[in-house]
């Protein structure tokens, strides 16, 4: 049985216990905020004291509340959530461009150009209508460059933003390396580096913000980074993503490992910031701006074809009124062919030089070809084209939004479920506070009375 | 569940957020009028926006196109009936030239008299309108009658695009009112009367006079035909302000806020968003064992 001085002993266990309980609860208070902070909890175990039948209390260590699952699906949902993301808002980007219903914008200038060759037919020997004629034609040529030519800067600024997110990648993943290097080097000392681990934790979530990521621990505790049926993190050794461009202009995503040989992921890259810019870049803006491309060269051509068919004031014929080329291409490079601009006069109204200079004939049927089926393979006029266009950009950006919005929802909630295992609860510190404190007045009170017991004794002792 | 306190905040900062994305909106459709903010608003909407945008600049241009036009076929139709009064005054004298009574002198007045109306009928034959000469048909820059009542015009005549398939012939035709094409040529008419009055020939003003009639006839018909294409413009530009009427109207039905509506939505979204935030606050202030 243990002695008075034993309860000394089990008291002095009961106060140093309870006071390390005190100060994890008092870091788990302080950290209450702290992103990636995981939750600790002290794990208390009966000191035994050889084979006699009481014993003390130990804190043998704490416990990081978190659930592996719950982090992969973080990572995963925060990962398809920042795609969503950045695709929403590059095609934000691209709608602008096709939001004229303010009559302001491509639509209305290509309409006004078509609708010009009608006013020609009232007054084709006016040089002012014909002015007019070739200056809506000058203004849909310059709506057309700017709409290719943001959309041409948008791939360039998604370029550069691919190319600043690998850069990102690469540091994340080698901190995460070094951190991973740190920790097996104190687990190694039988310590608990949980603070290291909560930093690892919130990079890699950061990680999964701009790619794939899968995490698991190998069979010696070391932390194993994969995505995109690639490895960017393995026994300490980082690999490096890189950013370049094939010759068609697409993104080319790689991942080359620290011991020779590469993956390209470009194709299987599906949740980050890069599978979004990836999706928005070269597939998104490569269709609105291959279907715009066809657009133009189809009314242009058109206009073309009917335009050399008649003739100038000059009576001449075989001009064509656009310079084109592609497509693809079509749209940045249009231009008013040089030897109609600055030559109003020059436009093919007449449809024979007998009847000019009042002649309509021409004019007539290029007047026709705003009702006429002369996109989209003869099936659909040009503003039926443009408005298929108009719809399919709003509808790309529809869907993104609202892909955007369920994974952010869906983050959320998985949040929520990781922050129910992980996160930090005041309330609940603020009992274990309380129910610390007591167990350590309590441990106190044993001493105190464990002493006047000994006090006691040695007076009674010593009359 | 355990509700961690990042939780609580978080669901508490993404609710309010939530609410204040839909108010701007709100305020946004309220303030505009507009139901769409862009084509992602409503894509088919947005498409069919267009189409119908475009479908009101075709008919507006279309509209430009009669005002254009008919002013010139207006002077047309006066032009004419003017040349047709000029040309019953030639006639009377004509029929003032077939009495058997007047003396070789007398005709010679008359002759007189018809030179100078033929004069006046030139100048009405080469007005001018505010695109060209009236009567000039593509020639429409140069004078389509030359001293002598030579026509120099073209008998082709300028057409203009009235509609989606539609084109009309909008000059009066100058060849037909005054030459061979239309059967018969005015001038020459005019100087076979002076050239049977300044010959004294009795037989052939008789004859000038049934002339001077078809002449007549010829110039009526061109007239009314400059009258029956006015009225038909006039019919087109009502059809095209009742369509331009209607496709604002579709228009506006595709592309408007219905303000009640709109109105009712933000008043509803401001209260929902002081709700949300008095409820915030009030589950922030909950009690904590911290107050206790």
């Amino acid at each position: 049985m243990a002695g008075l001085s034993g309860l000394l002993d089990i008291g002095r266990d009961a106060l140093a216990a309870q006071a390390f309980a005190v100060n994890v609860t008092g870091q788990n208070i302080t950290n209450v905020n702290t992103p990636g902070y995981v939750r600790r909890e002290v794990t208390l175990e009966t000191r035994t004291a050889g084979p006699q039948p009481w014993g003390s209390v130990e804190a043998t260590g704490i416990r990081r509340m978190r659930d592996q699952f719950m982090d992969a699906r973080l990572f995963e949902a925060s990962g398809f959530a920042a795609a969503a993301g950045a695709r929403d808002d590059a095609l934000g980007v691209i709608e602008g461009v096709f939001n004229d219903f303010g009559g302001t914008g491509l639509g209305t200038s290509l309409s006004d150009m078509l609708q010009s060759f009608s006013a020609l037919t009232a007054n084709p020997s006016d040089p002012t209508t014909r002015a007019a004629v070739l200056a809506k034609a000058q203004a849909f040529v310059t709506q057309v460059h700017t709409a290719a030519g943001t959309i041409s800067t948008l791939r360039t600024d998604l370029l550069s933003r691919a190319q600043g997110t690998a850069a990102e990648v690469n540091q994340l993943v080698s901190k995460i390396a070094i951190l991973d290097q740190q920790i097996a080097a104190q687990v190694a000392t039988g310590a608990q580096p949980a603070d290291l681990q909560d930093q690892q934790g919130k990079l890699v979530e950061q990680l999964s913000q701009l790619t794939d990521v899968h995490t698991f621990t190998d069979g010696s505790g070391r932390l194993v980074i994969q995505g995109s049926g690639t490895t960017l993190l393995e026994g300490g050794q980082a690999s490096s993503m890189a950013v370049s461009t094939a010759l068609d202009g697409s993104l080319v995503i790689s991942v080359n490992h620290p011991g020779g040989g590469s993956d390209d992921i470009t194709q299987r890259l599906q949740g980050g910031q890069l599978a979004g810019i990836r999706q928005a870049r070269d597939v998104d803006a490569v269709q609105i701006a291959d279907n715009l491309d066809q657009l133009v060269f189809d009314v242009a051509t058109a206009i073309n074809t009917q335009h050399a068919a008649g003739y100038g004031l000059d009576a001449q014929n075989g001009r064509v009124l656009f310079a084109l080329s592609g497509p693809p291409g079509t749209a940045a490079t249009i231009e008013i062919a040089q030897a109609m601009q600055g030559h109003p006069e020059r436009l093919a109204a007449s449809d024979t030089a007998a009847n000019l200079p009042g002649g309509t004939g021409n004019a007539l049927k290029l007047a026709s070809l705003a009702s006429a089926p002369i996109a989209s393979g003869g099936t659909r006029t040009a503003i039926q084209a443009y408005s298929d266009i108009v719809g399919d950009v709003g509808m790309r950006k529809a869907a993104a939004a609202q892909e955007s919005e369920i994974r952010e929802a869906m983050k959320a909630q998985v949040t929520t479920m990781r922050d129910s295992v992980s996160g930090v609860s005041i309330d609940e510190e603020m009992v274990s506070l309380s129910k610390y404190q007591r167990a350590y007045e309590a441990a106190s009170k044993l001493i105190r009375t464990a002493d006047e017991l000994i006090a006691g004794l040695i007076q009674e002792l010593g009359r | 569940m355990r509700i961690a306190d990042s939780t609580r905040l978080g669901t508490v900062m993404r609710d309010i957020a939530s609410v204040q994305r839909q108010l701007f909106a709100a305020s946004r459709q309220a303030s505009t009028g507009s139901r769409l903010a862009g084509p992602s608003s409503d894509p088919v909407a947005a498409a069919q926006l267009v189409r119908i945008q475009g479908a009101i600049g075709e008919t507006e241009s279309y509209s430009a196109v009669l005002r254009t036009v008919r002013g010139d076929l207006e002077m047309s139709e006066a032009t004419l009936d003017d040349a047709g009064s000029v040309l019953g005054q030639i006639q009377d004298l004509a029929l003032q030239g077939a009495n058997g009574a007047l003396t070789a002198s007398d005709r010679a007045t008359l002759s007189a008299q018809v030179k100078q109306l033929k004069a006046e009928m030139l100048r009405l034959a080469n007005q001018k309108g505010s695109i060209g000469y009236l009567f000039a048909g593509t020639s429409d820059q140069d004078a389509p009658f030359d001293a002598a009542g030579t026509f120099l015009g073209s008998p082709q005549d300028r057409v203009a695009k009235i509609g989606p398939g539609q084109s009309m012939v909008v000059s009066a035709s100058g060849a037909l009112a005054f030459t061979a094409l239309g059967g018969n040529d005015v001038f020459a008419e005019i100087d076979a009367l002076t050239a049977a009055l300044d010959s004294n020939n009795q037989a052939a003003v008789s004859a000038s006079v049934k002339s001077m009639d078809a002449c007549q006839r010829q110039i009526v018909a061109a007239r009314a035909d400059a009258g029956t294409k006015l009225a038909r413009m006039d019919t087109a530009d009502v059809a095209f302000e009742q369509a331009k009427v209607a496709l604002s109207s579709q228009g506006h039905a595709v592309g408007d806020a219905d303000p009640a509506e709109s109105y009712s939505r933000l008043t509803a979204l401001q209260a929902g968003l002081q709700t949300s935030i008095s409820v915030a606050k009030t589950l922030l202030d909950t009690l904590s064992i911290q107050q206790i």
